[in-house]
């Protein structure tokens, strides 16, 4: 059986709609690599701050580990705040929220001194030690977290490449060629925000801790921008 | 399967890409196994080797590394539970002799570990959403879902 020309435009459609979707989760995957590391770097410079002040007498250790815990809880949250509707929803799926002080005096408590020991008991030199346990832990950030993200980051960026040169090669063996880049650009631009707005109401839908759903919502709404573009040029 | 007791962790210099590490220690004596991480959560004996639970020890966005070391202290499979924005916390083990055992971590959903005698052929896809990260193989010696 022949393959007609309807076919063959068919065809090129959903493809058009597959790399246009796999584009969009890769956009948002590129995206939230460097909202990471700006946040490695905030908490780093933040909490050495607080040490700095700390270690020359500004503050006491209680202070110090107060305010680190504190800054790296709303650090946490902006870091949220910024991350892509696909990480923000898995971040929700598995919990959103980082330890109080209180939570994590207990914790350092039990770890140090066993599980019978309670902060009140313990002499002022062990509680101050517990604080500074607290003001370190603040100031590391979780590496493993970022090497995740960083590992992720080439195969996004390949995904992107392999819809730029598919794109590069629509260009190339087109008859009108400037209507061809012309239309190509936009449905790449056009994907990548689709996906991200696509994911942001999936998440508003069913909840911002459904990753399933935004993730389907970021192919769904990446496919129909590109969807979009082509009917406006008119394929 | 059994808790095993003679394993420690000693920290290792940290390292400015992978951070917190530690060496295990068996017996009080070096394995020569570094693993990223700073807290021993629990060690498991298997047919095959020693399964480790290792937390960074980060405790406002704290990830688990699981890894199974074989006999000479290789290791033969592994998997990571970390996401960004997201901290869980290790509990509530279970060991379910002869090859299984269950534990908490991320929102206390209860994940199930099958520790397998011999590789097995698997698709190298992990389960999505679950903040769960394994190396791209196509043979793995456990098998970790949520259950």
């Amino acid at each position: 059986m022949a393959i007609t020309q309807q076919d063959r435009v068919q065809l090129e459609q959903v493809l058009r709609s597959v790399e246009s979707s796999l584009t969009a989760a890769a956009g948002q995957i590129i995206h939230d690599g460097p909202v990471r590391e700006a946040y490695i770097r905030e908490v780093k410079r933040a909490v050495g701050d607080i040490r700095r002040r700390f270690e020359t007498g500004s503050i006491t250790v209680r202070v110090a580990a107060t305010e680190a815990s504190t800054m790296r809880n709303i650090a946490l949250e902006q870091l949220r705040g910024r991350t892509s509707p696909l990480g923000l929803a898995i971040a929700k799926n598995l919990k959103d929220q980082g330890k109080t002080l209180n939570q994590l005096i207990a914790k350092y408590t039990i770890e140090i001194h066993g599980p019978n020991a309670q902060f009140p008991k313990l002499s002022p030199q062990q509680q101050n030690h517990i604080y500074a346990v607290i003001l370190e832990k603040a100031g590391q950030p979780n590496m493993t977290v970022t090497n995740v993200l960083r590992r992720m980051q080439p195969a996004a960026r390949g995904l992107v490449v392999i819809g730029v040169g598919y794109s590069i090669y629509t260009i190339a063996t087109a008859e009108n060629k400037g209507k061809a880049a012309l239309r190509e650009g936009t449905s790449l631009g056009a994907s990548i925000l689709g996906g991200a707005a696509g994911g942001a109401a999936a998440g508003l839908l069913c909840g911002p801790g459904a990753p399933a759903c935004v993730t389907v919502g970021a192919f769904v709404g990446g496919a129909l921008a590109a969807f979009g573009v082509e009917m406006a040029f008119g394929r | 399967m059994r808790l095993r007791t003679d394993i420690a962790l000693q920290p290792a210099v940290p390292d400015a890409d992978l951070g917190l590490r530690s060496q295990v220690l068996c017996g009080a004596r070096g394995t020569g196994l570094v693993l990223t991480g700073s807290v021993l959560e629990a060690a498991v004996e298997t047919t095959t080797g020693t399964l480790l639970f290792v937390t960074y020890g980060d405790p406002f966005e704290e990830s688990l590394s699981i890894t199974l070391a074989g006999p000479a202290w290789q290791i033969l499979d592994g998997a990571m539970l970390a996401a960004s924005g997201a901290s869980g916390e290790f509990g509530d083990l279970v060991l379910m002799p002869p090859d299984a055992l269950s534990f908490r971590f991320f929102a206390k959903r209860r994940m199930m570990l099958t520790a397998h005698a011999r590789p097995r052929l698997t698709l190298p896809l992990d389960a999505f959403g679950l903040g769960l990260q394994r190396p791209f193989q196509w043979r793995r010696w456990f098998r970790l879902k949520a259950s």
